[in-house]
């Protein structure tokens, strides 16, 4: 076995019992609220990787990763409600018309970059979220459309569906860090002028991968909208989308395993200090600006420090 | 059919003209030289030629095609590779990397399609060129000439068919000069075609065929090195009109 191979395998044990323990958890309880808690969990797994394989490894900041949330939330309500379609159909349907809207987006936008590409960000989610008022006889308005069935017919079956899509999607989006299109990112990041020197297309590539994040995201956003089973503005809202640059930037960005850590830590957080809800906003933020300043490579970065064992040096090199 | 020619090729940015209508042409084999003052246009010329910058006028023809319009990518993947005169490695990635990003190119895949050479041809263009031995090492590690050295590596990847070198000896100890001139000569034996804008003349006398040199945009003089130096245009572009100093 390569040195490089026996690295990886702290990394993989502790995926296997972090799965495991997901996989278990409906074996010891089957409330309501801790099914959906850790069910959200998942869904904001999905958000923050995605958002973390395109804006994590370029670094263009995408401001305006709720455009996929929402647009994907208003398709799953049209196909199921109105044709009543399953969410095998919805959720590959999804993620085409997401990949789609990346792949046009990135088209109109990677040409700019810094504070442009991150204003036209917020600019498309900001025309998205306004289109959802304002054509409110299709998109229900304010309170948008509610009466989207559920993914299956439990609680403990959707639990397993939400999970299931999210490792697939967690393993897909860490196989396509980890090789060709990983290390090709990086290095458009560091040199872009250098990558087109060396006869590489880097804005197919940039492209290509805004696509699959706004796929990604795309899945997330269908299953979100299944698990609340409703969908409206505010999941397109500017609050969503700085929510899951949050949850990325502490758990440090352009890893995939960074954005999977930070979305458990916050959203378990979150719920954690609904007990003290008159703090919350306050302790969640300074939280948020101890990591900045104190682990800025977000939570993976900080755990090399306290782990002997490098746990995540072949996932996290950044 | 001219190997690889510029015709007539003119850029200006507002009001400054960089190029101004110029010609030369390369025959395969060669290692052709230019120099000219700082902000002659040498750069630009490079940009120009690698498509990072479209000519106002003008064309650059490579075995008879007119290569004006195609992107930086699509010029490197027909054979045309350019360094850069302010090294561009990727830092944070180890020397190995920076090596096998060039490995995804659309010229090194369709010459390797379907064997497994990349990690041989990494470790033998590394140990031909130079590198440390160590290549996991990071690429912020090296210095100013090893990291020179790696852009070249990188390129040479790619085997390309001309290489546009921009100042490759600047910034580099006597030592890594010499290096690099018996690398550049070995790389223009292999078969390569060499363009090489240089401020070390002495240096560049030594191993180029011809020289062009470029002032304010245009080409003043082409020739030999022999050829050049004597010439009165170019020994006042360097030096300066001796008459209009002597008025002043």
């Amino acid at each position: 076995m390569s040195p490089e191979n026996k690295k990886k395998i702290p990394s993989v044990v502790f995926f296997l019992l972090v799965f495991t323990f997901f996989f278990s958890i409906p074996l010891f309880t089957q409330n309501f609220y801790y099914l959906s808690v850790f069910t959200t969990v998942f869904i904001y797994i999905i958000f923050a990787t995605s958002w973390d394989v395109f804006a994590g490894y370029i670094h263009l900041m995408n401001f305006g990763h709720a455009l996929f949330v929402g647009a994907a939330g208003y398709l799953t309500a049209f196909l199921n409600i109105k044709y009543g379609l399953s969410p095998f159909i919805i959720l590959p349907a999804c993620a085409i018309f997401c990949g789609i809207l990346g792949m046009f987006i990135g088209l109109a936008t990677l040409r700019h970059k810094g504070p442009y590409f991150a204003m036209l960000t917020i600019a498309f989610a900001h025309v998205a979220h306004e289109s959802t008022i304002i054509f409110s006889s299709y998109t229900g308005g304010e309170e948008g459309i509610a009466g989207i069935r559920t993914l299956t017919s439990s609680w403990i079956g959707d639990y397993y569906f939400i999970l299931i899509s999210m490792a697939l999607i967690f393993c897909f989006l860490l196989l396509y860090t980890r090789g060709r299109y990983g290390l090709l990112l990086k290095a458009i990041d560091q040199n872009e002028d250098a990558v087109l020197a060396s006869g590489i297309n880097s804005t197919f590539i940039k492209t290509m991968t805004y696509a699959i994040s706004g796929a990604a995201c795309g899945i997330g956003g269908s299953l979100f909208a299944f698990s609340l089973m409703h969908v409206g503005p505010t999941s397109m809202e500017q609050v969503m989308s700085t929510t899951i640059l949050i949850i990325a930037i502490v758990g440090g960005i352009g890893t995939i395993v960074g954005p999977f850590i930070g979305a458990i830590i916050l959203t378990l957080l979150n719920e954690v200090l609904r007990e003290v809800a008159d703090y919350r906003l306050l302790i969640y933020t300074t939280l948020v600006v101890i990591i900045v300043f104190y682990a800025p490579k977000g939570a993976i970065g900080f755990s090399r420090y306290l782990n002997p064992m490098c746990l995540f040096d072949s996932f996290g090199r950044k | 059919m001219t190997y690889f020619e510029v015709a007539n090729l003119h850029k200006s940015f507002g009001g400054l003209i960089a190029v101004n209508d110029l010609c030369f042409k390369l025959a395969k084999g060669q290692i052709v030289g230019i120099i000219g003052p700082n902000g002659a246009g040498k750069t630009t010329v490079f940009n120009l030629i690698s498509g990072f910058l479209q000519p106002d006028r003008g064309d650059v023809l490579w075995k008879g095609e007119n290569i004006v319009g195609k992107k930086p990518d699509q010029i490197a993947n027909i054979g045309i590779s350019r360094t850069f005169q302010i090294v561009k490695p990727f830092r944070d990635l180890t020397i190995y990397e920076n090596l096998k990003v060039a490995c995804y190119g659309k010229r090194f895949l369709k010459k390797h399609r379907g064997d497994d050479r990349a990690d041989d041809l990494i470790l033998k263009v590394a140990k031909q060129i130079g590198l440390p031995k160590d290549l996991n090492q990071l690429a912020s590690n090296l210095g100013q000439g090893e990291l020179r050295i790696l852009d070249i590596a990188r390129i040479l990847i790619t085997e390309p068919e001309l290489l546009l070198l921009d100042e490759p000896l600047s910034g580099l100890s006597q030592i890594e000069t010499t290096m690099l001139l018996e690398l550049i000569r070995k790389i223009n034996q292999d078969g390569t075609t060499i363009l090489i804008i240089e401020h070390k003349l002495k240096e560049l006398m030594r191993i180029a065929n011809n020289i062009v040199v470029i002032d304010f945009g245009c080409k003043i003089a082409e020739g030999t090195p022999g050829e050049v130096v004597n010439n009165d245009e170019v020994k006042k572009a360097y030096l300066g009109d001796k008459k209009r100093h002597a008025a002043t």
